[in-house]
C-alpha cells in the first residue's frame, strides 16, 4: 500500500510536472502588454528628453530606462559576437555593466532631436518569439520616422531586444560599433570595456 | 532619333551586365555581400574627404543663407523634375495606379504649382511615392548584387548603381524640357544635394565622424534602409534573427 501511494503521488506530480510545463508557454503575454510595454519606455524617454536637464542627467535617465525596459545582458551579449564565449564571468559582468553606459549615451545623443515629439504606437504583430510593435515618431517639424520594437519573451518576462528605425537595426549598429572597437584592441575584452568605461 | 536608340541599346546593355553580375552572386538576406571592400572603402575616404572639404561647409552656408521657405520651394522644384521618371519606374513595375498618380502630380504641380516650386497636389489628395529603377530591376526580380560605393554618390549596390545610370540617361523629363535648360535643373538638383546635407546634417556627421567604422555604418543603413524601402516598408522574420540562438 504504501510504496502504491508513493508510485501515486509520483504519478501525479509527474502530470503536475508536465501541466505546468504547457501552462508557461512561450507566449505567456499579450499583444496588448507588449505594445503597453512600448508606449510607457516611449513616455518614459520623451520625458527625460523634454526635462532639458544637463546631459549627465539625462544620460543616466536613459541607463535606469534601459535597464527597465530591455534585456540588456542579451543585447550586450549579441553586440560582443562570439568574444563572449571566451570571456569569464568576471569579465561578462564588467562588460554588461560597461555597455549598458555607452548605449546610454550613444543613443542619448541622438534622442535629443526628439525633444517636443510625440510617439504613437500602431500595427503591431506576432512573431515568433515575441512581438514586432510598430510606431510612427513624428518630430517637432512635422516629420515623422518609422519605428518598430522587437519585444520578447526574455525567461518569463517581456522585454525589449532590438529597435529598426526606418529598417535600420540597432542591434546590427552596435554590433558594428562594438565590433570595430575590439578589432582596434587586438581583440582584448579588458581594453574594450576599459574603453566603453572611459565615456568617449 | 539615333542618339535615343544608342542611349536604349546602352540601357539593355546595363540591365544585362547587371543580370550577369547579381546572378553570379548568391542572395544572403541578411549578411552584406562585399567583395569590393578594398576599393569600396579607398573610395570611401575619398568621399568623406569631399564631403569634409566642399559638402559639409557649403550644407552649412545653405542653412545660413537659405531661408526655410525658399528650401521648401527648391525641395518642390526638384521633386516635381522627377516625377515623370515615377511615372515611368512605376508602369514599368506594372503599377499603373502609381504611375496615374505622379503623371497627375507632374501635371497639377507644373501648372497650377508654378513650374513645380509649390506643391498643391498634395492638398488635392496625391501624395507623393517616389521611385527609379533600381526598383524596377527588383520588381523584375533582380538580386541587390554587390555593394558599391560610388565616387562622388556614395552608397549604392550594382543593382541600384544600373539604376542610376538608366534612370540619369532614361529620365523623360530629357523629353519634356529643352536641352538647353537641362544645366538649370542640374544645377537645381545640386543646390538640393546641399539642402539635403544641411537637413540630415546631425545623422550625416554622427555616421562620418563620431561613428567607429564609418565605411561599416553606411553600408549597414544603406542596405537595410533600402532593402526596408523595397519590402514596402516592413520588417521580414528574416530581420528579426533569432534572440534565443547562441553564438
Amino acid at each position: 500500500m504504501k510504496t502504491n501511494n508513493k508510485t501515486r503521488r509520483f504519478v501525479m506530480m509527474s502530470f503536475l510536472g508536465i501541466a505546468g510545463l504547457y501552462a508557461s508557454p512561450v507566449f505567456a503575454f499579450k499583444k496588448s502588454d507588449a505594445e503597453k510595454l512600448i508606449k510607457n519606455l516611449t513616455n518614459d524617454v520623451l520625458g527625460a528628453v523634454n526635462e532639458q536637464k544637463s546631459e549627465d542627467i539625462m544620460f543616466s535617465r536613459f541607463e535606469e530606462i534601459f535597464s527597465k525596459y530591455a534585456d540588456v545582458p542579451l543585447i550586450a551579449r549579441k553586440a560582443l559576437g562570439p568574444t563572449w564565449r571566451g570571456a569569464s564571468k568576471a569579465q561578462r559582468s564588467a562588460y554588461v555593466s560597461a555597455f549598458r553606459g555607452y548605449m546610454a549615451r550613444y543613443y542619448g545623443k541622438r534622442f535629443e532631436e526628439f525633444l517636443g515629439s510625440e510617439i504613437i504606437v500602431s500595427n503591431s504583430r506576432k512573431t515568433s518569439g515575441g512581438f514586432l510593435v510598430g510606431s510612427n515618431i513624428i518630430l517637432k517639424d512635422g516629420s515623422s520616422y518609422q519605428a518598430q520594437w522587437h519585444v520578447i519573451d526574455a525567461r518569463g518576462k517581456y522585454l525589449m531586444y532590438n529597435l529598426f528605425l526606418e529598417g535600420v537595426s540597432v542591434l546590427s549598429d552596435v554590433r558594428v560599433q562594438i565590433g570595430s572597437m575590439l578589432d582596434k584592441r587586438a581583440g582584448s575584452i579588458d581594453r574594450l570595456i576599459e574603453h566603453l568605461n572611459s565615456k568617449s | 532619333m539615333q542618339n535615343r536608340l544608342k542611349n536604349l541599346i546602352n540601357a539593355f546593355l546595363l540591365i544585362l551586365i547587371s543580370f550577369v553580375i547579381s546572378a553570379c552572386s548568391q542572395s544572403t538576406p541578411n549578411e552584406f555581400y562585399d567583395p569590393l571592400e578594398k576599393i569600396n572603402r579607398k573610395t570611401h575616404s575619398f568621399n568623406k574627404s569631399l564631403d569634409k572639404l566642399f559638402l559639409r561647409p557649403v550644407s552649412k552656408v545653405y542653412g545660413v543663407v537659405v531661408s526655410d521657405f525658399a528650401d521648401v520651394l527648391i525641395n518642390n522644384f526638384t521633386n516635381n523634375l522627377s516625377e515623370p521618371s515615377n511615372a515611368a519606374n512605376h508602369l514599368l513595375q506594372g503599377n499603373l495606379k502609381s504611375s496615374s498618380n505622379s503623371t497627375a502630380r507632374f501635371l497639377v504641380n507644373t501648372t497650377i504649382g508654378i513650374g513645380g516650386i509649390t506643391n498643391p497636389a498634395t492638398r488635392l489628395g496625391l501624395s507623393a511615392k517616389e521611385s527609379d529603377f533600381g526598383k524596377t530591376l527588383h520588381s523584375w526580380g533582380f538580386n541587390e548584387g554587390a555593394y558599391v560605393e560610388l565616387p562622388f554618390y556614395a552608397a549604392s549596390t550594382v543593382r541600384d548603381t544600373t539604376g542610376i545610370i538608366v534612370d540619369f540617361v532614361m529620365d523623360p523629363i530629357n523629353s519634356i524640357i529643352p536641352t538647353k535648360y537641362r544645366p538649370h535643373t542640374q544645377g537645381a538638383k545640386l543646390i538640393e544635394l546641399a539642402g539635403d546635407r544641411n537637413e540630415y546634417g546631425d545623422i550625416i556627421d554622427n555616421m562620418l565622424y563620431r561613428n567607429e567604422d564609418s565605411y561599416a555604418s553606411q553600408r549597414l543603413y544603406y542596405l537595410q534602409r533600402r532593402r526596408f524601402d523595397l519590402n514596402n516598408n516592413k520588417i521580414s522574420d528574416d530581420d528579426l534573427g533569432n534572440p534565443y540562438e547562441d553564438e
